[in-house]
């Protein structure tokens, strides 16, 4: 009887000693398993990972201000500006004949201009020159022998980049070419 | 008599002296004279800046962000107008309609590219490959007037970095508004 007693006492301890072990690793799981989880805390061999000097710096990702984005944004808008002046109305004796015409691509202007003039009607290259920026044309004879008539016309206005020769951009303007006989 | 001649030349030789040398052809009428109003026209001069740039930068969040300076000054003799407005796109890049494309939802490192301008009050959009809303004539700049260009784009996210790539075209069509 005595041993029944003292075996139920031995179970009823091991069972409490089991419930305290149990308890005693819940509560250091919430001390130190959540804080563990902190990548910041874990413990680091410097000697296993290759931290390459110079490579890496101290902060997260910087991202640009708006302001410092229009900024780059805005400079580039102004040092791309044309400033551009010509004669919409080019008269010719004849169809062989020079002409007014003037063109000027402003000294400030970055880029060269290739001139195109098409008649409207028909498409046909009729002119076709390039002007540096800060260069001029004062007249021209057309490219074909135009017959006497008046002629609506579109000038294409091609931007080129003269390091690269690469077209950049391209404006028109209406004209009139007026051949007289 | 000698001298009755001498001063009668005399006295003719004193009213040619003092008349006005007046062309007959100048007078219509007794006492009425016509000017005429000659007027010369030098070469009318076309003088306008123009953007050549309009740059588009897409920040690592995927916002697309633009200038907000571009413009369009007529320094010119009279007033101009824009006739026409083309948007095309560039370098393998297709324009589509700025309303449809969604950003949020679009294939990234996709090559399509919404356009959108504001000129006076005017706002023309891509509205499919190499088409826009512009209609003909309706964009007026008077003499010495500089007009704010406004744009915005929208684009899917790309992968790639890239700097400086030319998606896109506008052509401004100008000329005198006769």
């Amino acid at each position: 009887m005595t041993n029944q007693k003292e075996k139920r006492e031995k179970v009823l301890f091991a069972g409490l000693a089991i419930l305290a072990l149990l308890l005693a690793g819940f509560l250091a799981y919430l001390l130190f398993g959540i804080k563990g989880a902190d990548s910041t805390s874990l413990p680091v061999d410097d000697d296993k990972i290759n931290f390459i000097a110079g490579d890496t710096t101290e902060g997260d990702i910087r991202k640009k201000e708006e302001a410092e984005i229009v900024a780059t944004l805005n400079q580039a808008v102004d040092e791309n500006e044309a400033a551009l002046a010509f004669s919409t109305s080019l008269t010719f004796a004849d169809g062989q004949a020079e002409g007014k015409f003037i063109f000027a691509n402003g000294k400030n202007n970055k880029y060269a201009q290739m001139l195109e003039i098409r008649t409207i009607d028909t498409d046909q290259l009729i002119y076709s020159c390039g002007v540096k920026a800060g260069h001029k044309i004062e007249s021209c004879k057309l490219l074909v022998d135009l017959p006497k008539g008046v002629y609506d016309c579109i000038m294409y206005l091609y931007t080129v980049d003269p390091a690269t020769n690469d077209r950049i951009g391209t404006s028109k303007a209406r004209m009139v070419v007026t051949i007289l006989a | 008599m000698k001298k009755k001649v001498i001063a009668t030349l005399l006295s003719l030789t004193l009213l040619f002296a003092t008349s006005s040398p007046v062309s007959a052809s100048e007078i219509t009428a007794a006492g009425a004279g016509t000017t005429p109003v000659d007027l010369t026209v030098e070469t009318q001069i076309l003088r306008v800046t123009i953007p050549l740039s309009l740059p588009i930068t897409m920040t690592e969040d995927g916002e697309v962000m633009v200038a907000d300076n571009a413009s369009i000054t007529n320094h010119g003799a009279g007033p101009i107008k824009i006739t026409d407005i083309e948007i095309k796109g560039a370098n393998g890049w297709s324009t589509v309609d700025y309303n449809s494309l969604d950003n949020a939802s679009a294939t990234v490192g996709g090559k399509n590219v919404g356009f959108s301008l504001n000129l006076a009050a005017t706002n023309i959009l891509t509205t499919g490959a190499n088409t826009d809303n512009f209609s003909s004539g309706a964009i007026v700049i008077t003499k010495g007037q500089s007009l704010p260009l406004t744009y915005d784009a929208v684009l899917p996210a790309q992968k790639d970095e890239m700097v400086g790539v030319q998606v896109a075209e506008v052509i401004f069509t100008i000329g005198w508004n006769d």
